[in-house]
C-alpha cells in the first residue's frame, strides 16, 4: 500500500499547509505516544475527523489543544486570539484538515481521484493513548507547534 | 477598473481568507459578494452584476462543477471567467475543471502571489494599481 510513502506525504502536506496558510512553522516530534498532548484534559482538545474514498478508503483525525486551534484561527482569519468565537475556530479546524488530507492524498498518488467528505468534529475514544497507537491500518504523526503539540492520524480502511 | 468578485466555499473562515488574499494579491475589488455552495452562487448572479468567480469544487447541494456547468447553460453568466480554489489537486479533476470551462484552477493551500498570478492571466494585469477604482469606470446597468 505504500504506508511509508502516505506518511511522507501526510508529513508534507501538514507543513506545507501550516506554514502557507497559517504561518505557523512545524517540527515532527520524537516523542513517543502522543507526548504531552495525550497528558490534555480532553476538554482542553478539540478533534475534527474527515472520512474519504477513492482507490483507498479512510479516515483522517486531527487533534489539538483549544488554546493552539484558537491561535491558528486568528492567524487564518487576520484576527486577534480575543476575538475568535467557537465557530470560527472550528471551521477553520474543519478546512485545516480538509486542505492537509486533500493535498496528502495528491501527493500520494497524483492520478488518483479521492472524494473528500465533509469535515465533523471528532473526540478521541478513551484512553486517549490509544490515538498514538501504531497498527496494520492507522499511524499517528505528532507535531510541535510552538508552545503546543498537535496530532493527525490517519486509518485506511475505516 | 474594480472587479466585482463572488467567492462560493461552503467554508466561512476561507470564504473569509479568500476575499482578504485576493485583496493583497492587488487586485482591485469593487462589490464583494460570497455564498456556501452553487445554488447560492446562481441566486446571487441573478441579480447582481459580477465580473469573476472564484469557487471551491466539494460543497453540499451545488458543487463546483455543477456551478460551471450551470453558468455555462445561462447566456447571462456563461462568459463570467471562472477560477477553482480547491484541494483537489488530479490531473483528470483539474481536466474536468476546464472542460467543463473553468478559467483557471488554483490547489489549496495558496499564497497571495498565486491567486495574483491567475488572476492576472485571467482577468488582465493587477500591479501597479492597474484595475484600481481611479480613473473612469464604465458604468453597466443591469
Amino acid at each position: 500500500m505504500g504506508w511509508e510513502a502516505l506518511k511522507e506525504a501526510t508529513k508534507t502536506s501538514i507543513s506545507d499547509v501550516l506554514e502557507t496558510m497559517f504561518f505557523l512553522p512545524l517540527e515532527l516530534s520524537e516523542s513517543k505516544g502522543g507526548g504531552g498532548l495525550s497528558q490534555t484534559p480532553k476538554d482542553q482538545l478539540m478533534g475534527v475527523g474527515l472520512k474519504f474514498s477513492g482507490p483507498m478508503s479512510g479516515e483522517v483525525v486531527i487533534l489539538l489543544p483549544i488554546k493552539l486551534a484558537r491561535s491558528l484561527t486568528a492567524d487564518f482569519l487576520g484576527q486577534e486570539n480575543a476575538g475568535v468565537g467557537t465557530s470560527e475556530m472550528e471551521g477553520t479546524v474543519k478546512e485545516l484538515v480538509n486542505m492537509i488530507t486533500g493535498k496528502a492524498l495528491s501527493l500520494f498518488d497524483e492520478g488518483a481521484i479521492f472524494k473528500l467528505g465533509i469535515p465533523e468534529a471528532a473526540e478521541p475514544a478513551e484512553p486517549i493513548d490509544g490515538f498514538f497507537s501504531e497498527d496494520d491500518n492507522a499511524f499517528t504523526l505528532l507535531f510541535n507547534a510552538i508552545e503546543h503539540q498537535l496530532a493527525l492520524r490517519i486509518t485506511i480502511g475505516s | 477598473m474594480a472587479y466585482n468578485i463572488l467567492v462560493v466555499d461552503d467554508s466561512s473562515p476561507m470564504r473569509m481568507v479568500i476575499r482578504k488574499t485576493i485583496e493583497i494579491s492587488g487586485f482591485s475589488v469593487g462589490e464583494y459578494f460570497d455564498a456556501a455552495n452553487g445554488l447560492g452562487a446562481l441566486e446571487i448572479l441573478e441579480n447582481n452584476w459580477v465580473d469573476l468567480v472564484v469557487t471551491d469544487y466539494n460543497m453540499p447541494e451545488m458543487n463546483g462543477l455543477e456551478l460551471i456547468e450551470e453558468m455555462k447553460k445561462n447566456e447571462l453568466f456563461s462568459a463570467i471567467p471562472i477560477v477553482v480554489i480547491t484541494t483537489e489537486g488530479s490531473e483528470q479533476m483539474v481536466k474536468q475543471f476546464i472542460e467543463k470551462g473553468a478559467a483557471g484552477y488554483i490547489q489549496k493551500p495558496f499564497t497571495p502571489e498565486d491567486i495574483r498570478e491567475k488572476l492576472n492571466d485571467i482577468i488582465g494585469d493587477t500591479k501597479n494599481g492597474l484595475g484600481s477604482t481611479e480613473g473612469s469606470d464604465e458604468d453597466l446597468d443591469f
